[in-house]
């Protein structure tokens, strides 16, 4: 599984202890305590203090040896059961030790032959020297196998991380039709090993950190040297270096604790299932953040325009994907205003429905007891509750839902007079239109600020929606992700970068990539002079 | 945090602030203006807006020549420099006046317009309050803000403009422009008149936008601003055009919101009916332009007249002004028309061309050219005490002739 990353891992092992003296002075201030404190001569010592500190935990495993030198040395291994891969630990680890002639013909001291241990018989990829109690339980729970031996306060550990983990699957959430079919899993390896067969560059350049100050949840960031901007860079490391939370569980936790906007229902990071999506972002210039336990990958700086694009509108023909990319940004109006505007016109501006329309919709008002704007608030919100109702329940039970929510509310109500069908024809049509949009957090933002332009439509009418969408407008000018603003290309307006907005333009007029993401380097076709002119950092 | 934490809310590219312009002038002339033109210049009302056009970069030359000589300042700030420390403070507050009027009225343009055509029964201290909430919203943003939401405003109202172009052409007739300069060419002279003061004579607030273009976008801003004239002029005339054409001349200029009524017109196979209130969607749009920009440039001559560190505090105060004062500007709109066609155009132009020329004649006599930074009040809470004192004596140093200061 990490053959062909294994140069990814040890590379990325060298970050992570070249950024790990960063991590450590902010634990200082939390006084961690297991900082720098040493470990123990004896092994049973070592054994003991590690029963106490985890509460005889039963799953974590220690295997007492001794060792085939002159000494008939002893040693222990610890490791945990289920994180680590246990034919490797035997064959890797157990094995050689066991098996092995030590090419020692002299006894020697017992930090000289943890040394020997390390360089000629352990045989996993990554060996790691731990001296204090904090990088062994760090080591420990990442599923590496530590080796103690008597009489050195010293400790070695051995990468056989294993375990069940869910393989490469397609992915849920961003489906297509034509692309890969792999998607991004919950081991951060395995994503990045992903990113590097898609851009197998020595510019593919990652940083790592360990945060949460109890989960220790490794989170790294990868980004094309020279294209990403130094000072997106530059301000990220800043902003995930100044994270204090006991836990990441996904990447939500990063998302929400390194916003720009804490107050903005629109996203400004954008997260992503597929590692081609994620690659063309980084090609134009953008950085990926990928947190271990989730396959949701994020992306900064993202801009509102990104949330209108899928990978796939890249590998079909321009002319159907300008189609498609035109397509959503209607259904995304659609499902932000539909309702407010047919409430408005109903109840404010009854003259613009052509005559026929207009008795056609009063014989169905007839009766009804409920004024326009209270019929679609009571729709939209059952709508909504139907809608999570389906998304949480499991499957079987999703169908007993969709017969009660489709017969039952929408026919009966209409039956029994209660709400008029045109009501019932606008939730639906804005319910399937705000599905169209190909990422999810944006469909959140229209599903919230729908209610608001209802609520504003029904008591100003028109002018209340135009009132809305301005302030909708201001907000939208305002924010920024990562210092580019979040409405770019179109405000402000930059030309080049309209070529892969509202339309996608052909491959072969896409020259130059967006402005002010990677501005080192703009030109994205003509690939030769782009890698040698790169600045030596 | 670093410079992209959106603090720093004070440079807009030239091409901003062409469509800043454009949005200004159409903001709330582009619906009432022709009625009053055509009134005068009946059928010929096409040729005054033609006429106007130059008119519209004339007095741009004037705060250009200002622009040049002290790039960095806005017209507080060099009004003291060029008449004297207590002259130019009570120029800036001639100005703050102007800007409170203009604001109050700009603020009636659209609660006269919502309650006439849109909502008949809300009443207009609520439309009044309700839009300026959202104007206090946009200026509290800032001009960068602003800039950009014009930008996408822009967008969309050339959209709606040529929609509505393009379905009235089965009505338009010829006829209704017959006899061209059946008065000779004095009566669409006259008609010239009324533009003068609405909206060219407002454009004085550009001279507070100006030095906020971005240093290296300072070259291209003649040419974004021409090409920004031309579009005014272009639209202007083809909005009078199809006015005429359209309704007539007794419709046009009888009617209080004449392209609102215009669009009433519309008609396509009985389908597509009424949609007079895309205009007023995007008028809502265009006005909300022209009032921020005229509250912003308000607040901020007011906190340069003032010294203070940010206009920001004083947004809500004057929103308490102006909107009473909205309401008290005039009794109903056909008193603004006499208001409007009367007036105002003697009261804009003294402030939008006579002080501004004034200004610049006595700056050139004086030879007086000052490129220190104006210190934008947006940029000030940034610096310590310490760092404003040392602004302050540069300035005095930068005061004394430094020549060769164009960058």
């Amino acid at each position: 599984m990490f053959g062909p990353g294994s140069q990814g891992n040890s590379k990325a092992g060298k970050k992570a202890m070249k950024s790990s003296p960063r991590a450590e002075k902010h634990e200082k201030e939390q006084l961690d305590p297991y900082e720098n404190k040493p470990l123990s001569l004896t092994i049973s010592e070592n054994m003991e203090s590690i029963k106490k500190e985890l509460g005889e935990s039963q799953d974590i495993i220690f295997r007492e040896l001794t060792l085939v030198d002159r000494n008939q040395t002893k040693a222990l291994i610890v490791y945990v059961q289920g994180m680590v891969d246990d034919e490797r630990l035997d064959e890797f680890i157990i094995q050689p030790l066991h098996r092995e002639r030590f090419p020692l013909d002299e006894p020697v001291e017992p930090k000289e032959l943890l040394a020997v241990i390390k360089a000629n018989i352990l045989s996993t990829g990554i060996v790691t020297d731990i001296c204090d109690w904090k990088l062994l339980f760090q080591k420990l729970f990442m599923g590496y196998g530590i080796l103690f031996v008597e009489g050195s306060d010293q400790a070695v550990g051995a990468n056989v991380i294993g375990g069940a983990r869910r393989g490469i699957e397609e992915p849920k959430t961003e489906m297509a039709i034509r692309g890969p079919r792999e998607g991004f899993t919950e081991s951060i390896r395995t994503n990045t090993s992903l990113l590097r067969r898609k851009i197998r560059s020595p510019k593919l350049w990652m940083e790592q950190w360990t945060i949460g100050e109890i989960s220790q949840t490794p989170v790294s960031i990868m980004y094309v040297k020279g294209l990403a901007d130094e000072n997106v860079l530059k301000d990220l490391r800043e902003r995930l270096e100044s994270i204090r939370i006991d836990g990441i569980l996904e990447s939500g936790y990063i998302e929400e604790l390194i916003a720009d906007q804490k107050w903005s229902p629109f996203p400004t990071i954008l997260s992503n299932e597929r590692p081609d999506a994620v690659a063309g972002n980084l090609l134009e210039g953008r950085v990926a953040i990928l947190v271990d336990g989730t396959p949701f990958v994020l992306v900064v700086p993202a801009i509102l325009n990104m949330f209108f694009q899928a990978s796939e509108d890249y590998y079909q023909r321009f002319d159907i994907a300008t189609f498609l990319r035109m397509l959503r940004f209607v259904s995304f109006l659609i499902a932000l205003l539909m309702p407010s505007v047919y409430v408005a016109i109903v109840s404010y501006h009854q003259e613009m429905i052509p005559t026929q329309l207009l008795l056609k919709l009063a014989a169905q008002r007839e009766g009804v007891p409920f004024p326009a704007y209270l019929e679609a608030f009571i729709m939209e919100f059952v709508f909504e509750i139907l809608r999570e109702a389906v998304v949480r329940m499991p499957s079987a039970a999703g169908n007993t839902i969709s017969i009660v929510g489709g017969l039952v509310i929408g026919q009966s109500v209409v039956e029994a007079g209660i709400v008029s069908p045109a009501v019932v024809i606008v939730v639906s049509f804005t319910a399937i239109a705000s599905f169209v949009s190909p990422t999810y957090s944006l469909g959140i933002a229209a599903r919230l600020l729908r209610f608001i332009l209802l609520l504003a439509a029904s008591t100003l009418g028109f002018y209340g929606i135009g009132l809305v969408v301005l302030l909708l407008l201001l907000h939208l000018s305002n924010i920024r992700s990562f210092g580019m603003p979040y409405i770019k290309p179109f405000a402000p307006f930059y030309l080049n970068d309209m070529k892969d907005t509202l339309v996608r333009a052909p491959l072969w007029l896409m020259r130059k990539r967006p402005q002010k993401l990677g501005n080192q380097n703009m030109v994205r076709q003509d690939i030769e002079p782009e890698v040698r002119k790169e600045p030596e950092q | 945090m670093s410079k992209f934490a959106g603090i720093n809310n004070a440079e807009i590219s030239s091409g901003q602030a062409a469509k800043i312009l454009i949005m200004f002038a159409q903001g709330s002339a582009a619906l009432i203006l022709p009625s009053a033109v055509t009134a005068i210049a009946k059928q010929d009302g096409w040729l005054s807006m033609l006429i106007a056009g130059p008119f519209n970069y004339f007095i741009l030359l004037v705060y250009l020549a200002l622009a040049d000589r002290f790039p960095n300042m806005s017209l507080a700030q060099y009004a003291e420099k060029i008449v004297g420390k207590w002259a130019g403070k009570a120029l800036t507050f001639i100005y703050i006046l102007f800007f409170l009027l203009l604001s109050a009225l700009v603020l009636r343009n659209i609660s006269d317009f919502m309650s006439l055509s849109v909502l008949p029964l809300t009443p207009e201290w609520f439309i009044d309050s309700t839009f300026m909430l959202v104007v206090i919203y946009g200026v509290f943003l800032g001009i960068e803000t602003i800039a950009r939401t014009g930008e996408i405003l822009f967008g969309w109202g050339m959209l709606v403009i040529v929609i509505i172009i393009f379905s009235l052409f089965n009505q338009f007739s010829f006829q209704n422009f017959e006899p061209v300069l059946y008065e000779g060419v004095l009566r669409p002279l006259k008609g010239v008149y009324p533009i003068l003061g609405f909206p060219i004579g407002e454009f004085v607030f550009i001279t507070a936008i100006l030095p906020l273009v971005r240093k290296q976008d300072r070259k291209k801003l003649r040419k974004s601003l021409k090409t920004s004239v031309l579009l005014i002029t272009f639209l202007s005339v083809l909005i009078t055009v199809f006015l005429v054409g359209v309704m007539g001349v007794d419709e046009t200029s009888r009617s209080p919101f004449a392209v609102y009524d215009m669009a009433k017109n519309i008609n396509i196979e009985e389908i597509l009916v009424r949609v007079e209130i895309l205009v007023a969607m995007v008028w809502i749009g265009t006005v909300f332009m022209k009032l921020a920009l005229c509250v912003y440039v308000l607040a901020v001559l007011t906190a340069q007249m003032l010294n203070l560190s940010t206009y920001r505090t004083l947004i809500v105060p004057y929103a308490f002004i102006i909107v009473p004062l909205s309401l008290i500007a005039y009794r109903n709109v056909a008193h603004s028309r006499v208001f409007a066609m009367g007036v105002w155009t003697v009261y804009s132009l003294f402030h939008g061309f006579l002080l501004p020329f004034l200004l610049l004649m006595i700056a050139m006599i004086r030879k007086q050219r000052d490129s220190s930074d104006g210190g934008f009040p947006e940029i000030k809470p940034q610096k310590s005490q310490d760092a404003q004192q040392t602004d302050m004596t540069n300035e005095k140093i930068g005061t004394p002739d430094q020549e060769p200061a164009k960058a």
